[in-house]
């Protein structure tokens, strides 16, 4: 680690606590060149906000950066690039227009209305199980499936799918950050056995008209096998996107109502303000903590100069804790913030799944506040992305229990 | 391929460094005198996927495993030689 940068965007004290970096970042340089990064680091709302409506500022497709990888690796990627490429935060210009409304016209044929008790369903016999338990994993047993399994429903994949596919797609999005070759090795094989897993479903599902799978084929770009290649990639793009997002919002929904017993009171006082709680957590915790863009005409911002061609970091994950936007930005605040924060991220690249999450993260709060009380019974341990930020593992225990009964439960 | 790391897993720093030299030349098309251990390895022109390609090679062959970012935070030959005398690769 470089002691004497700001800003170490590698550092592993990112992974559990940024926030105090963050923090310091944002007080100290708020438009900060990173050297070891090669671009600009941003951590203040209104700067964020500004670039993220900015059309100058366009995204980065990492599956271009994939593919240089592996042609001067001698490598073949082309599981991990076709997935990248159906990514669509990543695409601009009319490739965007086009696929947002590819994504947007599948996510909304079916009404929010019609899942809400697809995910009730899901959330209490999955709270039910923990309730019978004397300990349990709030992350694996709970924060984690729950999306998964809701994100298959959505998507059209069958339940029965969603164990191996979260294993398979269980590091994929650590390639948002940089990695070894054997990392990139390792998971693009695992992508291919995920594909393996879903293709087969998409051509079944092609004869079902009611199923997601269908619609994301029919949408998908392309003939023959090159359009259910496409249509794979989308689908499980679709599913992980959504589903690790939300496993992210309810991992710290439970960690929050842990830590801090005061909200649990609260919830359980006035259920008013669940949805108020769900959007602190979104805002504090935030699952996607950066962004990449590149300047592509010269901008002044916080009166430094960003050249077009440069690349700009925007950390999502410390504007919504800016104290310029943010009244003690640290804490939840059970009465509505005036200021917009950047947790679904902002303009032609808001999050299409925000309102699905909402929901999810609402109906999961319901659930976790009919648990009986729980104590931390282990350390609590984060995804290893510097992209993604979510909890992988919470163990507690049933409020007056031990150890041992847990073990014999 | 024989390491030409020690059993334990360390190597001298000449190894290190003439590896990099060659692998840094290879990639980038251009003769080892010409690597600068001294020069700033953007000025010589290495970007973000040589790095990580640079990295990976140097790994396979010494049978050691590095951070992908160490040619991003440490900016010239020397400065990566002196980071891998601290963590204990090159003894």
């Amino acid at each position: 680690m470089l002691t004497t940068e700001l800003f170490d965007p590698y550092s592993d004290h990112l992974v559990a606590e940024p926030f105090e970096t963050y923090r310091r970042l944002r007080a100290e340089d708020p438009v900060h060149w990173s050297a070891p990064f090669r671009a600009w680091v941003l951590t203040r709302r209104d700067d964020v906000q500004a670039i993220l409506n900015d059309k100058d500022f366009e995204n980065i497709d990492y599956s271009q950066i994939v593919s240089e990888l592996a042609a001067k690796g001698g490598r073949n990627y082309d599981p991990l690039i076709s997935f990248l490429k159906a990514v669509l935060f990543f695409k601009t210009g009319k490739e965007h227009v086009r696929l947002r409304r590819y994504h947007a016209g599948f996510l909304n044929r079916v009404p929010i209305a019609e899942i809400e008790p697809v995910i009730r369903e899901l959330a209490t016999a999955m709270a039910r199980n923990l309730a019978g338990r004397c300990g349990y994993d709030a992350v694996q047993d709970f924060a984690e499936p729950l999306p998964h399994y809701v994100m298959a429903h959505v998507v059209g994949l069958p339940p029965s799918d969603v164990p191996v596919l979260m294993e398979l797609m269980s590091d994929v999005t650590m390639t948002f950050d940089i990695l070894p070759m054997r990392a990139y090795d390792r998971i693009n094989a695992k992508v291919q056995k995920a594909f393996d897993v879903v293709a087969p479903r998409i051509a079944a599902g092609r004869a079902t008209r009611e199923s997601g799978l269908f619609h994301i084929y029919e949408g998908a770009e392309g003939h023959g096998e090159s359009k259910l290649n496409a249509a794979t990639a989308t689908a499980l793009f679709i599913w992980k996107v959504g589903a690790e997002t939300t496993t992210g919002l309810l991992g710290s929904l439970f960690y929050a109502l842990l830590v801090k017993p005061e909200l649990r009171g609260a919830a359980l006082h006035d259920p008013a303000l669940m949805p108020l709680i769900v959007s602190e957590l979104l805002r504090l915790e935030g699952a996607v903590q950066r962004s990449f863009r590149v300047c592509r005409a010269t901008k002044m911002v916080g009166g430094r100069t960003i050249r077009a061609g440069q690349r700009v970091l925007l950390l999502l994950g410390a504007a919504n804790r800016d104290p310029e936007a943010f009244d003690a930005p640290d804490e939840v605040a059970l009465k509505p913030r005036r200021c917009a924060d950047v947790a679904f991220g902002g303009g032609g690249h808001y999050c299409l799944g925000a309102n699905l999450a909402r929901l999810e993260g609402r109906i999961a709060l319901e659930q976790m506040l009919l648990l009986p009380p729980v104590e931390q019974a282990g350390e609590a341990e984060w995804f290893m992305g510097r992209s993604i930020r979510r909890l992988v593992r919470l163990p507690v225990r049933v409020v007056g229990t031990t150890g041992s009964e847990r073990t014999n439960s | 391929m024989t390491s030409p790391a020690r059993p334990d897993g360390t190597a001298s720093e000449k190894t290190v460094r003439d590896l990099f030299v060659r692998e840094l030349a290879n990639i980038l098309g251009i003769e080892p005198s010409a690597v600068d251990p001294a020069k700033n390895l953007d000025d010589l022109g290495l970007d973000s996927t040589d790095t990580i390609i640079v990295v990976g090679i140097i790994e396979e062959q010494l049978g050691i495993e590095l951070a992908p970012e160490l040619l991003l935070q440490h900016r010239t030959i020397d400065d990566v030689i002196q980071a891998l005398k601290e963590i204990g690769v090159i003894v």
